[in-house]
C-alpha cells in the first residue's frame, strides 16, 4: 500500500463523511433500515402485544387474525407474541457469538501476524485443519459433546467461527507491518507492544468490523439451525428456529403459520445483517471497490 | 513447477488436512470434558458408570485410546456404535449414495440457473437485470434451508398436490432398483424400469431444489465477478475488433476463461451439500448420512457423531483435491 492509499485509509477511518458515503451504498442503508425495525419491532413488540409469549390460553391452531396476527401454535401459544420474544433472544445470542469470535480472532490473529515465524506456522495449521471441517458442523458436535445447553451452543459456534477472523486479522497485520508509518515508529524506539496496539490494531478494525457483521449474519442462520434440529435452545423457550421445527410437524396438515412466521424472521435478519456486513466492507475498503 | 509436483504437492496438503481433521475430531469427542456415558445414563449410580466406561474403554489413557482410535481408522474400521451396536463405517457407507444423489441433482440444478444468470448480469452490468439477479441471490442465501423445505412442502405438496411426499427416496409401494451405483435414478435407468426412474426424480425435485436455492447465491456472484473480469482482458476487445460475433466473444472466450472458478465453487458447494444437508433430509425423511447424523445427535451416539465428521471432513477435502486437479487440466497455466 503506498502512502497515499494508507493516508485514504486513516482519513476514511478517523474522518467518516458519513453522508456523502451512506447515499452512495444503497445496499447498506437498505440494511441499516431493516436491522432498525426489527430491533424496534423486539423492543416494543412485547410492549404492544400484551399476549404473553409462554401461555397456552388462546386455543391451538388458530389461524392468523386480527386477535392474534399470526396465529396460535399447537397448544395454543400466540405465535407473534413468541416471534417478538424470539428475536431478542436471537439477537442476544448472535451478538455474544459474534464478540466472542470477533474478539477471540484479532488476539490470535495479531499475536501471529506480529510474532511471525513458527508460531505463525503453528496458528496457520489450526486454522487451516479447523476450516476442513464446514463451520456448522464443527459447531454441532462441539455443542453436543459439550453438554448441548445454550451456553455450549454460543461457545461452539463462536469457536468454529474464529478462524475467519483469524486469518482476516492476520492477513491485515501482514501488509500493515509493512507500512513506512510502523517503520518510523519502530525507528524511534516505540516499543512493540504500543506499536501493535497502537498503530496496527485500529488499522484492522474496518476489515474485522464488516467481518464481524457477517458474523452476526451467520451466527443468527447457525443458531436458528442448531435451535432447529434440537442442540442449544429448547423447547418451550421462544426461539426463532426452535418455533420453525415446532411447527414443521404440522405443515403437511396445512397449519402453515406456525413455522413460516419465525423462518421469514430469520431471514429478514439475515438479511439486514449480510446488507450492511456487504455495505460496510466495500465502505470501509477503498481497494476493494467495484 | 511441474504438474505432477502440483499435484504431489498438493495431495501432501490435503492428507495432513483430513489427518489433523482427525486429530481434532478426537480431541473434541475425547479430551472435551462432556462424557459420552454420562450424558446418556442420567441417574445411573457412580459404580454403572466406570462400569460401561471400562467396557467401551474409556477409562484408559488418552494417549491409549488415541492409538487404539488411528489404528482401527487404518484399518478402515469407525468403530461400533454405543447406541445402535451397529458399525458406523458400513451404516454410513449404505446412506452416502443417497446424499450424493441428492447432492449431485442439486449442484447440476443450481449451476443451470446460476451460471446463465451470472453471464446475463455480467453482460449486462450495473443494468436493472444485473441488480435484480443480486439482490435475489442475497435473498436466497438469507433464507434457512429448513424453512425453504417447508415452504416448498406447504405450497407444492399440501396446496397443490403435485409434489411428492416428503418422505424418502421412493413411494413405499415401490422397490428400490438392483443396487449398480447405488443412485435411484441411473440404478432404474440401468434396469429399464422407466417408472421407478420417473418416481425417483419426482421425489428428488423439493429437496435438490431447496439446496439449489441455499447455493445459487454464491455460484452467480462467482460467475458474474469472473466473467466481470475476463470481459476486460485485451484478448476479448482484439476478439471483437477482429469481427467475432459478440455470441462468440461471450460463450467461446470469456465463459471458457471463467470456468476454472465457477468449478472451484461448485465443488465448494458440491462438498458442502453432501455433507451440510442434515436439515433438509431430516425434513424430506431422506435416508442419507445427513439423517444418520441427525438421530446420531438426538442419541448422543459418539461414534456415530464422529463418523459422521470424519466423512465430512475427507469429502470436502477430497473435494477441493478433485477440483484442484480439473483446475490443472482445464487451465494449462497451472501446470507450468
Amino acid at each position: 500500500m503506498s502512502i497515499a492509499a494508507e493516508f485514504q485509509v486513516r482519513r476514511r477511518i478517523l474522518h467518516p463523511s458519513w453522508a456523502r458515503g451512506l447515499a452512495g451504498e444503497h445496499g447498506l442503508l437498505a440494511g441499516l433500515i431493516l436491522l432498525g425495525v426489527l430491533v424496534l419491532a423486539a423492543l416494543l413488540g412485547p410492549v404492544i402485544v400484551h399476549d404473553s409469549p409462554t401461555s397456552t390460553a388462546y386455543g391451538p391452531f388458530s389461524p392468523p387474525s386480527a386477535a392474534h396476527l399470526f396465529g396460535t401454535d399447537d397448544v395454543g401459544r400466540d405465535v407473534l407474541a413468541r416471534v417478538f420474544h424470539a428475536i431478542q433472544l436471537d439477537l442476544l445470542l448472535a451478538a455474544v457469538i459474534c464478540v466472542l469470535a470477533a474478539v477471540a480472532g484479532a488476539v490470535i490473529g495479531l499475536f501471529s501476524g506480529f510474532a511471525g515465524g513458527l508460531v505463525d506456522l503453528a496458528v496457520m495449521r489450526l486454522v487451516d485443519i479447523m476450516m476442513s471441517i464446514p463451520a456448522f458442523i464443527l459447531a454441532l458436535i462441539i455443542a453436543v459433546m459439550l453438554g448441548n445447553t445454550g451456553q455450549t451452543m454460543v461457545l461452539a459456534i463462536a469457536f468454529a467461527y474464529t478462524p475467519v477472523a483469524v486469518r482476516i486479522v492476520r492477513s491485515q497485520v501482514l501488509s500493515l507491518r509493512e507500512l513506512p508509518m510502523i517503520e518510523t515508529s519502530r525507528a524511534i524506539g516505540t516499543p512493540a507492544s504500543r506499536i501493535v496496539l497502537w498503530h496496527v490494531l485500529p488499522n484492522t478494525y474496518s476489515v474485522l468490523i464488516a467481518q464481524a457483521t457477517l458474523f452476526l449474519a451467520w451466527a443468527i442462520l447457525d443458531t436458528a439451525a442448531m435451535s432447529f434440529i434440537g442442540v442449544g435452545i429448547h423447547p418451550p423457550t421462544p426461539e426463532l428456529g426452535a418455533m420453525v421445527s415446532e411447527g414443521s410437524q404440522d405443515i403437511v396438515s396445512g397449519q402453515w403459520w406456525v413455522s413460516i412466521f419465525p423462518g421469514a424472521f430469520i431471514a429478514f435478519l439475515v438479511i439486514s445483517f449480510s446488507l450492511v456486513g456487504d455495505g460496510l466492507r466495500d465502505y470501509l475498503d477503498p481497494r476493494g471497490q467495484r | 513447477m511441474k504438474f505432477v509436483t502440483y499435484l504431489a504437492k498438493r495431495t501432501v496438503a490435503s492428507v495432513f488436512a483430513v489427518l489433523g481433521a482427525l486429530c481434532l475430531i478426537f480431541f473434541i469427542s475425547h479430551v472435551l470434558p462432556g462424557n459420552p456415558v454420562l450424558s446418556r445414563a442420567t441417574g445411573a449410580s457412580l459404580g454403572t458408570i466406570q462400569q460401561v466406561e471400562q467396557q467401551l474403554g474409556l477409562n484408559r489413557p488418552i494417549g491409549a485410546q488415541f492409538v487404539d482410535y488411528f489404528s482401527g481408522l487404518a484399518h478402515g474400521d469407525l468403530g461400533d456404535s454405543y447406541v445402535t451396536g451397529r458399525s458406523v463405517g458400513s451404516d454410513l457407507a449404505q446412506r452416502a449414495p443417497a446424499s450424493i444423489e441428492l447432492a449431485l441433482f442439486a449442484t447440476l440444478l443450481a449451476l443451470l440457473v446460476s451460471v446463465p444468470l451470472g453471464i446475463y448480469a455480467a453482460v449486462h452490468q450495473g443494468k436493472l437485470v444485473d441488480r435484480i439477479a443480486r439482490a435475489l441471490s442475497s435473498l436466497a442465501v438469507s433464507m434457512p434451508s429448513f424453512w425453504v423445505a417447508l415452504l416448498l412442502i406447504y405450497v407444492f405438496y399440501f396446496k397443490l398436490s403435485v409434489g411428492a411426499a416428503p418422505l424418502g427416496r421412493l413411494d413405499a409401494s415401490l422397490t428400490p432398483p438392483p443396487s449398480v451405483t447405488g443412485l435411484y435414478t441411473v440404478d432404474s435407468l440401468i434396469d429399464g424400469q422407466f417408472g421407478t426412474f420417473v418416481n425417483a426424480v419426482w421425489h428428488l425435485v423439493l429437496p435438490a431444489v431447496t439446496l439449489a436455492i441455499v447455493v445459487t447465491a454464491p455460484l452467480v456472484r462467482i460467475t458474474r465477478a469472473t466473467m466481470l473480469e475476463v470481459l476486460t482482458q485485451p484478448f476479448i476487445t482484439c476478439g471483437r475488433a477482429l469481427g467475432l460475433s459478440e455470441r462468440q466473444v461471450i460463450f467461446h472466450d470469456a465463459l471458457r476463461n471463467s470456468l476454472a472458478s465457477v468449478l472451484t465453487v461448485a465443488g465448494l458447494v458440491f462438498g458442502y451439500l453432501v455433507s451440510g444437508s442434515v436439515l433438509v433430509e431430516q425434513i424430506f425423511a431422506w435416508p442419507g448420512i445427513g439423517q444418520y447424523a441427525f438421530s446420531a445427535l438426538t442419541n448422543n451416539d459418539i461414534q456415530g457423531i464422529e463418523g459422521f465428521v470424519l466423512v465430512v471432513a475427507v469429502t470436502y477435502v477430497g473435494v477441493n483435491w478433485l477440483v484442484d486437479l480439473l483446475y490443472g487440466v482445464i487451465d494449462p497455466r497451472v501446470r507450468v
